[in-house]
């Protein structure tokens, strides 16, 4: 009977874990659902949305082409953020295959040889990380006008590129550890050098971390606003710089500032979504064992 | 540790048997090899070195330099410690550092709270953990300017989900504009800070709960303890390294938060809002003051470095339960 009374209690705890896990998620997904519907409101909609005519759900749906009507405007006649699209992707994608490559690179020594000074190098990458991002765009700034650099994509790529490296050096470095020993000795042994072992080993053993390395850097550069809010213009905008200009301008229809925020989601999300437990994966590796 | 260092120690070790002088051959041949490794290991390194000090060693030290000089003619002049003392009187800084710490110290122990109790949720192997993982890593992936529109979007004194809510529910009786009231435009960067921050404390929270023995709270458990004691007796002291972790990883993030703010409040009302890093970013490239900039940011950095050093003495002390 004890027992019963028990188990009976141990299963009341749990609905209720259940409910709060739950509700904590709702919570937290509350104000990105809020954006996503008010981004399908009309400007006309939007500003007869006051109480006691409030509303969340947009109700003024009649046709499909009505439905986007923002999206549309935002992808077509309104060609800079067109434009910034796409310049936000060429940067997001040529990032990640540098900084992927040159991270990989730099971790399979860390990793996997007895350098002298190999626990000072990763120390410096670490207080990479703490350096004056202000400070140091006042002279590349410089710098780039000097070059003729400024407003370029070429110049946000290098700063992006150095600024992603340090943590991607540590998450692959630890992703490297995890790949034993033996197999690589193995190969040498076999007649492969060095390169041929990091090549035909290492790198489809440690997989998971490139891919996570990789993600990051794609979702870290498609979000980044400062640097490219210093180093460009208006050639190389962005699309982040847009919507940050943007809704700070006169006269601006929220709903398509909104719009313009769920579009710049899309990508990033998706990733996120569909390579999850690398992810997590991957945060876990560069924070705890960096 | 590297694979080569074991091995080359195996070799030796297993030459000890053959004599004193193979073995001493064998150690030059092994220092050979090791130092034609350490070019090989730096030209891998070179590309990421390269770019590093590129980027960020050579501009720290010109903006370093930079910072004792005055920018505003054509010649810089060398002015001495001059912009760090300026820094204290000219701009409103005291207002900026004590809204800085502050803004720090709410964002930490909230973002801490609200982890824990997630990852605390997501450790006892619910059905459907995964889902909410899925759905915890919607926030860590929205860009934060994209965070502050949403937040700026949600806060709108007129049309915004929160006013209009309030009224109808008839807490609120007029619409208030919240980011044109000092404390109010406060909590909204505070909050739209920790819904970013917050997936990520509790990812590492989380994993550092499934690495706690199980068998230790079994044994608590025999020993009678109550599961609040077990909590403040074994999660927390295990749960400390990660805890150092994230408390460097927001004071870094808190101290460095500008596209929130630019979003959202841009500074106002007044400068109440202004931290730090947009104080910085104000004076470098609104005044165009690039010496002082240069040293509100380097006092920054100073002040991020000081506080690791706090968390990692205060907080970094080895645990054992054997």
């Amino acid at each position: 009977m004890a027992g019963l009374l028990f188990r009976r209690k141990k299963r009341l705890f749990r609905i209720l874990f259940y409910f709060l896990l739950y509700s904590a998620m709702f919570v937290i997904l509350i104000p990105f659902i809020i954006m996503v519907l008010s981004s399908f409101m009309s400007a006309h909609e939007i500003y007869l949305n006051n109480y006691p005519n409030f509303h969340i759900f947009p109700n003024e749906w009649n046709t499909l082409g009505e439905l986007f009507a923002n999206y549309r405007g935002l992808l077509t006649y309104k060609e800079r953020g067109m434009a910034t699209f796409i310049n936000s992707l060429k940067i997001a994608s040529i990032t990640t295959i540098i900084v992927t490559v040159f991270a990989c690179l730099a971790a399979y020594p860390l990793s996997r040889t007895n350098l002298k000074g190999r626990n000072t190098i990763l120390f410096i990458f670490l207080f990479a990380s703490m350096v004056p991002t202000m400070a140091i765009l006042i002279p590349l700034y410089l710098q780039f006008t000097k070059m003729g650099l400024y407003d370029t994509i070429l110049a946000v790529i290098i700063v992006l590129t150095a600024y992603l490296l340090p943590f991607s050096i540590w998450v692959m470095k630890a992703f490297f550890d995890t790949v034993p020993d033996s197999l690589e000795e193995a190969a040498l042994i076999d007649g492969c050098t060095r390169p041929e072992a990091l090549i035909k080993v290492i790198i489809p053993l440690a997989l998971p971390g490139i891919g996570a390395v990789a993600v990051f850097a794609f979702i870290s550069s498609w979000a980044e606003f400062l640097i490219p809010l210093i180093l460009t213009r208006t050639d190389a905008q962005v699309f982040t710089m847009y919507i940050g200009l943007f809704v700070n301008s006169e006269n601006v229809e929220i709903s398509k500032v909104l719009a313009a925020g769920v579009i710049s989601c899309i990508p990033v999300v998706a990733l996120a979504l569909g390579f999850q437990k690398l992810i997590v994966r991957g945060l876990i590796e560069g924070a705890v064992k960096g | 540790m590297g694979g080569l260092y074991k091995s080359s120690h195996y070799y030796i070790n297993s030459n000890k048997t053959k004599g004193v002088r193979k073995v001493k051959a064998r150690k030059k041949k092994v220092r050979k090899l090791s130092l034609s490794r350490n070019i090989f290991a730096f030209n891998m390194m070179a590309p990421a070195i390269l770019v590093i000090a590129g980027v960020m060693g050579f501009p720290t030290l010109y903006a370093f330099i930079m910072s004792f000089f005055k920018w505003s003619g054509k010649t810089p002049q060398f002015i001495g410690f001059e912009n760090y003392l300026k820094m204290f009187t000219v701009t409103d800084i005291f207002h900026s550092i004590w809204i800085t710490i502050l803004f720090a110290i709410v964002v930490t122990i909230l973002t801490i709270v609200f982890a824990l109790f997630i990852a605390l949720l997501l450790n006892m192997e619910l059905k459907g953990t995964n889902l909410a993982i899925a759905l915890l890593l919607i926030p860590w992936a929205i860009p934060p300017v994209v965070n502050g529109v949403m937040w700026k979007w949600i806060l709108d004194a007129r049309f915004g989900t929160f006013n209009n809510v309030l009224i109808s529910l008839g807490i609120l009786h007029n619409f208030r504009i919240w980011i044109k009231e000092p404390w109010p435009a406060f909590l909204i960067i505070v909050f739209a800070t920790i819904y970013k921050m917050l997936p990520l404390a509790a990812f590492l929270l989380t994993a550092s709960l499934k690495t706690i023995p199980k068998d230790l709270y079994e044994a608590a458990e025999v020993d009678g303890m109550s599961p609040l004691g077990r909590f403040f007796a074994i999660t927390l002291p295990l749960i400390r390294p990660a805890m150092v972790i994230i408390f460097i990883l927001l004071s870094v993030g808190t101290f460095k938060a500008f596209d929130i703010i630019f979003v959202i409040t841009n500074g106002g009302p007044g400068n109440f809002t202004a931290l730090l890093n947009y104080m910085s970013y104000m004076t470098t490239f609104r005044d165009m003051k690039f010496g002082l900039g240069a040293a509100i940011a380097f006092f920054i950095s100073f002040l991020i470095l000081i506080i690791c050093i706090f968390y990692y003495r205060a907080t970094y002390r080895e645990v054992r339960y054997d």
